[in-house]
Parts: structure tokens; sequence; C-alpha cells
């Protein structure tokens, strides 16, 4: 590989990791995981919750769900709620660690949805490297014969 | 996102009438390229979530399209068309989703606001994936079909007189 591409490389990889990094420190959405961690500053501020939460068991009023292994009480509608769903809600965060419940929406089939994608990218990785071989850090493509 | 079988479905459509086979394996690459780049992070980290919402933006998938091909030995200028129309198609049917709350950042890193055209829930296309997969079976069987006519066109009658192989034997 030439130095020009070489540094091209370095450049992209850069700038992917610099905006990766960005996104983290400027996301603007208050996160679960946020009020968790200070529950008296945001006390009363609507969270979207969606990221790998499933939902942990049923309470009076409500249900618990589990988020990073912590498990969170939220109180409000159950019709539809079943145990070891995936679920995406939005809520208002009350302290110490309460949600009261907005809108939700479970996400039924996402344990297929992940094992039918994965299913597919082996199958598209594969694919590409019945068409290309990695030769001294390079995809050359493989010749074909009759 | 859809799963990535709709994803390859909506690929397989625009890409299965490019004759070769190499850049076709390039184009779903970059049709997947958006998920592979953040998903496998966020359900196997999710603690590291906020990291990937970045990595799942168009402007990431441009450079890190441009970034892969810059690991291909030849065709480089091609195989970056590809992977990008690749991601753009990804995007596109990302675009047709509905989330609870936001959706996705189009504009990132100028503006965190989202939008999306909310015609349905991520897990729906599931359903119809025995449609897909039919629709790409039923496809193959009609190009080999044709594939075999024209052969057979192209193949000259024999001529009077001529032995077939069996009375060479």
């Amino acid at each position: 590989m030439s130095t020009q591409r070489l540094l091209r490389i370095a450049v992209l990889l850069l700038a992917l990791v610099g905006l990766s990094v960005y996104g983290k420190m400027t996301f603007p959405y208050v996160t679960l995981q946020d009020c968790l961690r200070d529950p008296q500053r945001f006390d009363s501020t609507k969270v979207a919750v969606a990221t790998e939460t499933v939902v942990h068991g049923f309470i009076d009023g409500g249900f618990t769900i589990q988020q990073m292994g912590r498990i969170v009480p939220v109180i409000g509608d159950t019709t539809g709620i079943q145990v070891g769903e995936f679920i995406h809600l939005t809520a208002i965060f009350r302290q110490p660690g309460v949600l009261e419940l907005q809108k939700a929406y479970v996400a039924k089939y996402r344990r297929l949805k992940i094992a039918v994608s994965l299913f597919s990218a082996v199958a598209v990785l594969v694919l590409f490297f019945s068409r290309f071989a990695l030769r001294r850090g390079q995809f050359v493509q493989r010749r074909r014969h009759a | 996102m859809p799963d990535l079988v709709t994803h390859a479905f909506a690929a397989y459509l625009i890409i299965r009438w490019w004759q070769n086979p190499a850049h076709r394996a390039v184009f779903y690459l970059g049709t997947f390229l958006p998920d592979l780049l953040s998903r496998p992070i966020y359900i196997l980290f999710p603690q590291l979530n906020l990291y990937t919402v970045a990595l799942h933006t168009p402007i990431t998938a441009l450079i890190a399209c441009l970034l892969l091909a810059e690991f291909f030995a030849a065709e480089r200028g091609k195989i970056r068309w590809l992977l990008c129309g690749g991601a753009a198609l990804h995007y596109f049917l990302d675009l047709m989703q509905r989330h609870l709350d936001n959706g996705y950042f189009w504009g990132f890193p100028l503006t965190w606001k989202s939008g999306e055209l909310g015609w349905f829930w991520p897990e729906t296309p599931l359903r119809l994936i025995w449609l897909w997969l039919l629709g790409m079976a039923m496809i193959e069987v009609i190009i080999a079909l044709r594939r075999r006519q024209g052969r057979v066109r192209r193949e000259p009658a024999p001529q009077q007189g001529d032995s077939s192989p069996a009375d060479r034997g």
C-alpha cells in the first residue's frame, strides 16, 4: 500500500472514531441510566427507554424492566406486556427510581430478528469471501475457472 | 432497522442484474455495513450504546464505505460507489420505520433532529421474510430457465449425417 493510501486510511479511521466519541459527548437526550445516576436532578424528566430493555416481572400497578443489569419499576398499563420480551417505552422518571409509563411498544420478535439478521450477515460474509481473498491486507478478487 | 433478510432482498432486487458477481457481493456488504458497524456493539455491550448512535448515521456510513474501499486492491472507484449505494439503500429502508420516540439522526453531526416516515415497526418485516425468500427463489429459477433457453438457442442444430456421441461410442 502506498503512503498516500495509508494516510487516507488513518484519516478516515480517525474521523470514524472521532464522530463516535463526538456522538457520545454531545448526545442531547436524557437516558434512563442518566436518571438512575442522579435521580434528584432528573426527577419529572421524560425519558425514552429502548436500549436492550427487557420486561423483568410484574408488580402492583405495573411491571419492572431490566436494562444494563438494573431493575426499574414502571407504573402503568400492563396490557400486552410479557415477561422476557424486549420493550421500548417513553415515561416520566420519578425519584428515587420509578418510571410513569406514557407509551410502550413490545418488540415481540426482536430475538428472531437478531437471529435471522445474524444468519444473513454470515451468509453475506461467506458470499463476499467466496469472491474476494484477503492478501497482504488487501481484498483481491478471486479468479474463477470455468 | 428492518432485519437483514429484508435489507438483503431489497439489495437483491437492485443488484441481481449486475453482471459481475464480485461487485454484487460488495453491494450486499455495503447494504449491511451500517448495521455491521453499530449493532454488534449495541447488542453485546449496551453500556457503550451512546458510542454507537453516531455509527448508525449516513455520514459515518459514508466514511466507513470510503475506509473499507481503501482495502481493495483494484477498482477502488467502483467499489466506493457500490458500497455507498448499498449503504444508501439501507438508510432508504430504515427511513420507512417508526419508533416510539427518537428515530435515526440523519443530519448528525450538524443536528440531533430525527425523523422517519413511520410506516412500520422494526420487527414488522419479519412476517414477510418467507415472501422475500420465495421471491428470490422464483427470480433465480426464471434466470436459470432463461439462461438454459438461451444456451439451447445458441447451440447449432446437428447437421444431417452427423453421428451422435452415442453412435461414435
